[in-house]
């Protein structure tokens, strides 16, 4: 799992200055996290890598504006995010009726590390499909708090919610997710 | 066992050889230079006019786009008007009716019989007042 000192160790200022080997540590670093993220909001195998380039383009272009080393990974999902809500608008899609469903009451999280879900070798096949069967939100707070392992701080900046919304998306989404995996045990 | 990160990236591990592809091609155009060189003081103004039209206008474009249209309604709807009241205050200037002329004539009429029975008087229909003898000498031979 990723360590939150990760942050300060990427190489995000020798980017700035143009170095290539930056860039390519960051890319290997990023790049599959990213696509992952992204491929949850399109789910087209082009389409994903083609908005994965665009970010690191992006983020190539604006790494000069960034104020803070240590939140490149969020910036850069946040980017990730505005193409993808970019591709939805030019290609008139919207999300379903149940992908919009948003849960307003704020509630505890009791688990905030990702690093406690553990997934057995028989579940990891039930764990994606129920993970893609979740409300585009929830899915994309959960992805987040499980790729990078964001706070619901850095879930909010990402995503544009409120931090309430965040917490409540995520313990609903790992409410569900934990019933599903429990009853398949059951 | 293994952690939802594991799984998920799993999952998309087909995608690394096309990821890899795109990583080299990004960092072939870095190496060229192509990639525009931005300084952060550039970058951040350059950005903030991108950041204001990616985050104000972009999203409520419709709204923006409304808005505008209603003034230019309400602009057209204003011209009209004005140009209406000034059409009907000069037809109302250059063609006076009958009866505001009788109206006129009668006010007329009126008030000259006003400013006849309400005439100055003269000073010699004033009431002389009784004042001091030294005084009365010098008046009588004024007047």
């Amino acid at each position: 799992m990723p360590v939150m000192s990760e942050q300060e160790l990427l190489p995000v200022r020798e980017a700035r200055e143009g170095n290539p080997e930056a860039w390519a540590a960051l890319l290997a670093r990023f790049r599959l996290p990213l696509y992952a993220y992204i491929h949850e909001w399109v789910h087209h195998e082009q389409t994903a890598l083609d908005l994965v380039q665009e970010t690191f383009i992006n983020a190539a272009r604006h790494v000069g504006s960034l104020r803070e080393d240590g939140k490149f990974a969020s910036w850069l999902f946040h980017i990730a995010q505005q193409k993808c809500i970019q591709h939805w608008r030019n290609s008139k899609r919207y999300p379903e009726p149940g992908d919009i469903e948003i849960h307003e009451r704020t509630l505890v999280d009791e688990s905030p590390d990702p690093g406690e879900w553990l997934v057995r070798r028989e579940d990891e096949e039930q764990f994606m499909k129920h993970l893609q069967e979740l409300p585009l939100p929830q899915r994309s707070a959960l992805m987040l708090h499980f790729l990078e392992g964001f706070s619901l701080e850095e879930i909010a900046g990402i995503t544009g919610a409120q931090v309430g919304t965040v917490k409540s998306r995520l313990h609903y989404a790992k409410k569900t997710m934990r019933q599903i995996l429990e009853e398949k045990r059951k | 066992m293994k952690t939802p990160r594991d799984i998920i990236l799993q999952h998309h591990c087909a995608a690394e050889v096309g990821l890899q592809t795109l990583s080299a091609q990004q960092l072939a155009q870095l190496a060229a230079g192509k990639q525009s060189r931005v300084t952060p003081k550039a970058a951040r103004s350059n950005s903030f006019f991108t950041n204001l039209w990616a985050e104000v206008f972009l999203p409520w474009r419709k709204v923006w786009l409304g808005l505008g249209a209603a003034w230019v309604v309400i602009l057209v709807f204003n011209t009209v008007l004005r140009e209406d009241s000034s059409r009907i205050a000069l037809q109302s200037l250059s063609a006076p009716t009958p009866e505001t002329l009788q109206l006129l004539t009668e006010q007329r009429r009126i008030l000259a019989q006003l400013m006849e029975t309400t005439e100055p008087q003269t000073p010699a229909d004033i009431p002389r007042k009784p004042g001091p003898r030294s005084e009365a000498v010098t008046r009588r031979a004024i007047v």
